[in-house]
């Protein structure tokens, strides 16, 4: 048994640099971002020119510091797993340029794993193994699909956006009401405070698997250029409960449709307190156990990659190259 | 034995130096995929002359201005590989390097080019091989202001933005097969500039470093 019993995770394919050591059972041995939030404020969204300048600066100095905190070298580490796409290009290349400058130096092998791999993957990090078959929601800042994970292995897309993803609906509803960068967590906030007074659209809540949320967007601009009755608060609670409404939903049909015994949910939008509490809902009528990311792990991080990466060691595959060409999310 | 990865200039490649003296050269196809051939590259060229990883000492990279995803995964490369290997790193700038060039070939004065999107370069006005001043922005407009900070201009080497030609001085004269340092100015450069390495990681050059968002010196 050798002493390598690490992965090294990197992710930076939008605007936060992410990097952790993760063991072979999801334990996370340490973990380090850096954000760049207050690069992209002034902008009302991640300035992808400014984002890889920021990764570039900051990809290094983010490694050493995670190193160090787990007293860990090159001499833990069984790989390096990276974030090969989806995703910005020029913040992906500076991921995967640190991944392959330290694996041609340390002789270890570079693992380029697809970002929605490694969200789907994130409930397992600190945690008891998710039971499969599994239904897996993920709702991002840049993602919302349904996928079935058979096994670690065989993932299929039952359902994705055909525009906007719902955490890109939130971010651009944020600043429609001036809630600043990044929008989501405040438009959570505010809701809180407010009724979901306004009738917004469902879009495709009857319909398939698929989803959409531009048109939904658009009737909330629509709304608030036309003069809104509601206050603020009672808009963020109206948004968020049509974008609720549908991921539930869809949510609910796509158990119908698969085998499944667990129903997990990833991404940063998976921490919205009132999804949270509907999907418990979605989980008990259908029988099956609800797993949600950790919080912690829901957003954008290095952990996810990492453990994304040990499925490849443990199938005993031959790492894909680490090159910016497309990998799916269906492909292994 | 120094290791440069440069990938600012159009010939992107990767270059072993004992001293200044460049001992072996690998290019680099120009639509490769950097994170994917790098590594081959070095092995490749190490493999040539007989060495290994550890008869590194310094690792140094063209920092720019170049072209945007190339310099940047160059850059990041060199500092990933030399923080792997706890190597001192270094940077070699590209116009400094063409400043060399003109000085190389005996070109006299020299206007050093890179263009950039939307009609603006990066430009430095150069003698015996030094910088004299640099600028960023539109072609058109940077140019009386660097022709004013020095000696007219007997040679314009980079790469020149569109039209730019035109705007030369009718004593300068574009070269336009010099818009890559050569191997010997190179690994030359490189080995002045090891003499200052140290740990810190490097950032490539962008319209907003101190060099570009200033004035000319007097």
């Amino acid at each position: 048994m050798s002493g390598a019993d690490l992965i090294l995770g990197i992710e930076s394919s939008c605007d936060d640099t992410a990097v952790a050591l993760v063991a072979r059972d999801g334990t996370v041995r340490a973990a380090n971002v850096a954000r760049q939030d207050h690069i992209h404020a002034d902008f009302g969204g991640v300035y992808p020119e400014f984002a890889s300048r920021a990764h570039v600066a900051s990809i290094l100095p983010t490694i050493r510091e995670t190193l160090e905190r787990a007293s860990a070298g090159p001499e833990d580490l069984r790989a390096i797993g990276v974030t090969r796409g989806p995703g910005l290009i020029g913040s992906l290349l500076v991921g995967l340029n640190a991944a392959a400058g330290l694996g041609a130096a340390w002789d270890v092998p570079v693992i380029g794993i697809n970002h929605l791999r490694g969200h789907l993957r994130s409930a397992d990090l600190e945690a008891e193994p998710i039971a499969l078959p599994a239904l897996v929601l993920l709702v991002s800042g840049g993602h919302t699909l349904l996928a079935h994970m058979k096994s670690r292995t065989d993932i299929r897309i039952l359902g994705t956006t055909r525009d906007d993803s719902v955490g890109e609906a939130f971010d651009k509803v944020a600043r429609m009401l001036d809630l600043g960068f990044p929008g989501g967590p405040a438009l959570d906030r505010l809701a809180r405070d407010g009724a979901p007074s306004v009738p917004f659209p469902r879009p495709l809540i009857q319909d398939g698997l698929d989803f959409s949320f531009s048109g939904l967007k658009s009737a909330v601009a629509r709304y608030v250029e036309q003069g809104a009755d509601a206050s603020a608060e009672e808009i963020a609670a109206s948004v968020i409960a049509a974008c609720v409404d549908v991921l539930a939903a869809k949510t609910a049909r796509a158990l119908g449709q698969v085998d499944a015994v667990t129903l997990v949910a990833v991404g940063g939008v998976a921490a919205n307190s009132q999804l949270r509490d509907r999907l418990q809902t979605v989980a008990r009528d259908a029988g099956v156990a609800l797993r949600l990311a950790p919080t912690q792990w829901a957003t954008d991080n290095g952990a996810m990659v990492a453990l994304a990466a040990w499925d490849y060691i443990e199938a005993g595959q031959t790492p894909p190259p680490v090159g910016q060409a497309r990998l799916s999310l269906e492909e292994f | 034995m120094i290791l440069i990865v440069d990938l600012a200039s159009p010939n992107r490649r990767v270059v072993l130096a004992d001293g200044p003296v460049p001992r072996r050269a690998e290019e680099l196809a120009v639509k490769a995929d950097a994170a994917v051939v790098l590594p081959n590259a070095i092995e490749t060229a190490l493999h040539a002359e007989g060495r290994v990883k550890r008869d590194l000492t310094c690792v140094v990279a063209n920092i720019g201005p170049g072209g945007l995803s190339a310099t940047r995964a160059g850059v990041t490369f060199a500092n990933a590989f030399a923080f792997g290997l706890g190597l001192p790193l270094a940077a070699v700038g590209y116009l400094d390097l063409l400043a060399r060039e003109a000085a190389y070939r005996g070109l006299g004065p020299a206007l050093c080019v890179k263009r950039a999107a939307n009609d603006t370069a990066f430009a430095a006005l150069s003698r015996d091989g030094t910088v004299l001043a640099r600028r960023f922005g539109r072609f058109a407009e940077i140019l009386p202001a660097l022709l004013a900070a020095g000696p007219t201009p007997s040679a314009a080497l980079g790469v020149l933005p569109p039209e730019g030609d035109a705007l030369l001085p009718r004593e300068t004269m574009h070269h336009p097969d010099i818009a890559s340092p050569s191997e010997s100015v190179l690994a030359a450069a490189a080995a002045s500039a090891a003499l200052e390495a140290g740990p810190a990681f490097l950032t490539p050059i962008n319209e907003l470093s101190p060099d570009f968002a200033g004035g000319i010196p007097a």
